[in-house]
């Protein structure tokens, strides 16, 4: 493989008015042979987030692992247990689609600005997790860009919310991805920008 | 071979202040050129591989203190959208504001009020192409 300098990635989010974080209803087909640009439009349908905290995206494949030792302790063979992903992001926009993805749309209530009072929220935060959705991740660098596509996945964690006076009010959110029907939570698609000529 | 160069950030800055009608030169400073908008690299470090972290001041000259300051104030807004474009090529990756803007009278120029502020601006280096 020749070396290229190019091709070395920074992880930006593809963002102009919309955020790059989106959701939806989670995808039941078989997404084992989708394009870049199906991966484009299917993101296209979905609801956008606002900003994402500086740390940006955190995508963890975590394979769980045994080790088979032979009788002298040596390991002959090393086999998969599972296989857990998870993408984990901060969200820093207030807004109604934040906490529906945070927390579940059933679980906040939006009422419209009047003449006398702003936009109001009522987050209802109790034992009840987000609904399963599918989700898409959108970034970029120059002309590469990156879609994430997790068709069936679930926020399983809202890690602690902290009001003070020097940062942003932040939900960090964990993303749990659960099985496509084709054995593959996770589907990664990246364009390198670079034409035929 | 590794083929990253890091990007003319002032010469960079300065054309795309004045592609957005913002009055911008190269330094020495002319007597006469306020208010206009001067741009100098003071450092930075590479990191990531491809990203260049620059350190720039901005300094801001106009024909009052408070025209300096407001001119100032107004320029760092500008300066936090610069990771909606590119410079050379090169894509801004984030545009930090890490010193607020405050009067920096010119010793060169004592008649001439100047603001500065300065920015940490994170951009990709430039990859020349390969030839066979």
């Amino acid at each position: 493989m020749s070396l290229n300098a190019a091709k070395v990635l920074i992880g930006t989010a593809d963002q102009t008015t919309t955020g790059a974080i989106r959701n939806g209803d989670v995808i039941t087909d078989d997404i084992s042979s989708w394009t870049f640009a199906d991966a484009e439009n299917a993101i296209q349908d979905m609801v956008a987030s606002g900003y994402v905290s500086e740390d940006g995206l955190e995508l963890s494949p975590e394979y769980s692992t045994n080790n088979i030792p032979e009788w002298n302790g040596n390991t002959v063979r090393t086999v998969l247990e599972s296989f857990d992903g998870t993408l984990a992001w901060s969200l820093i926009q207030q807004d109604y689609e934040s906490w529906c993805q945070a927390i579940g749309a059933e679980y906040v209530t939006k009422t419209a600005a009047t003449q006398s009072a702003g936009e109001q929220l009522h987050i209802k935060m109790g034992s009840h997790l987000a609904p399963a959705q599918s989700w898409g991740f959108a970034l970029k660098d120059g002309d590469v860009r990156v879609i994430i596509i997790v068709p069936n996945g679930q926020i399983t964690t809202l890690d602690a919310i902290t009001f003070n006076s020097s940062s942003a009010v932040a939900l960090p959110v964990t993303l749990s991805c659960y099985d496509d029907g084709a054995g593959n939570p996770i589907h990664i698609f990246i364009d390198d920008g670079i034409k035929a000529a | 071979m590794r083929n990253c160069k890091t990007i003319d950030i002032e010469d960079e800055l300065q054309k795309a202040l004045n592609l957005d009608g913002i009055k911008a030169a190269a330094p020495p400073v002319p007597a006469n050129l306020a208010p206009s908008v001067f741009v100098y690299r003071t450092g930075g470090f590479s990191q990531a591989y491809v990203q260049d972290v620059n350190t720039v001041d901005f300094d801001i000259y106009a024909r009052t203190e408070a025209e300096a300051m407001a001119r100032a104030c107004n320029l760092t807004e500008w300066v936090r959208a610069l990771p909606e474009r590119q410079l050379e090529g090169a894509t801004v990756y984030f545009s930090d504001i890490t010193t607020l803007p405050y009067n920096n009278p010119d010793p060169n120029n004592p008649t001439l009020p100047r603001a500065t502020f300065s920015a940490q601006i994170g951009t990709r280096v430039t990859h020349r192409k390969e030839t066979a």
